[in-house]
């Protein structure tokens, strides 16, 4: 038996080795587009993703509430954001999307011009919103997802719900 | 929820949107000979831009909405019973956003309806 040896190998058993997680905390993310413009939600807040459909309009409700599906038993409303991201509405597009996202305290349909991709990005390549947006658009975005050579715009779905009351609803009148 | 329950309601349709209102809410509706001023127009009060001018003229109250003298409205009025399966709750955004008095629910026909109540 050799000394050397032994005293070599037990060096590697008595090593206390830190295993170190090199994988980052990641999040999904439904990125879209609305008026040719990048938006994203997180994937945690958007329940389904449902095809264009028949929307039914109700008498007496804001413009950007386009009305109520049935979805699954349940009536829901859609609304659409282009008041909330200072957009105005696209012209000619064929086939939209309804996001059903769920926030806190409520959920409704979001009408979306078109579905770009769900994916999981590392929550480091979520950068802070840009100072320079306007002040409509600050309440909203919590920050900015690079993907490819665009940049898409990250809402809160929850801050979009409160800014839609505060803006469409009795409150925004009183 | 059972859905043997149904709903006694009279459906008002103004132009191409229907009305619901709980039968046992209304007190009467008759036609109108001559207009005053003092009865408000129904498109009016529920802030709505005017009906047109077709189907029947006609006087409706309502007393528990609160407005005693009623309203005039153009188009038809009839009785319906809703099953309880055609009768949804208001999504919560719109109970903040639509700015109809006395909305209460939705009824699904031909779209989705508003069914007001007291």
């Amino acid at each position: 038996m050799s000394e050397p040896l032994e005293q070599i190998l037990s060096q590697y058993q008595t090593e206390k080795r830190e295993i170190t997680n090199v994988d980052e905390p990641q999040c999904s993310l439904v990125l879209f587009k609305v008026a040719d413009k990048n938006f994203a939600f997180y994937g945690a807040q958007i329940k389904e993703i449902l095809a264009d459909r028949p929307i039914s309009w109700v008498p007496g409700c804001p413009p950007s509430l386009e009305g109520v599906i049935n979805h699954r038993g349940r009536v829901e409303s859609v609304i659409t954001l282009n008041s909330l991201i200072e957009t105005p509405a696209a012209e000619n597009v064929a086939k939209r999307t309804i996001l059903m996202g769920r926030g806190q305290k409520m959920q409704s349909g979001i009408l979306v011009d078109k579905l770009v991709d769900v994916l999981d990005v590392a929550q480091s390549q979520i950068h802070p919103a840009a100072e320079h947006l306007s002040a409509a658009m600050q309440k909203v975005v919590v920050g900015i997802v690079p993907v490819g050579k665009e940049y898409f715009a990250l809402l809160d779905l929850d801050l979009i719900f409160e800014r839609y009351l505060e803006t469409s609803g009795y409150d925004a009148l009183a | 929820m059972t859905h043997s329950l149904n709903l006694a309601s009279v459906r008002i349709t103004l132009g191409d949107v229907h009305f619901y209102i709980p039968a046992d809410q209304v007190q009467r509706c008759a036609l109108v000979d001559y207009e005053t001023d003092d009865v408000p127009r129904f498109s009016q009060w529920l802030g709505l831009p005017d009906e047109p001018e077709q189907g029947l003229h006609l006087h409706l109250w309502v007393p528990a909405s609160g407005v005693a003298e009623g309203w005039y409205f153009w188009g038809e009025l009839e009785n319906v019973t809703l099953p309880a399966s055609d009768i949804f709750p208001l999504p919560a955004l719109m109970q903040h956003c639509c700015q109809l008095p006395a909305l209460r629910a939705l009824v699904k026909d031909e779209s989705f309806s508003p069914l007001l109540s007291w």
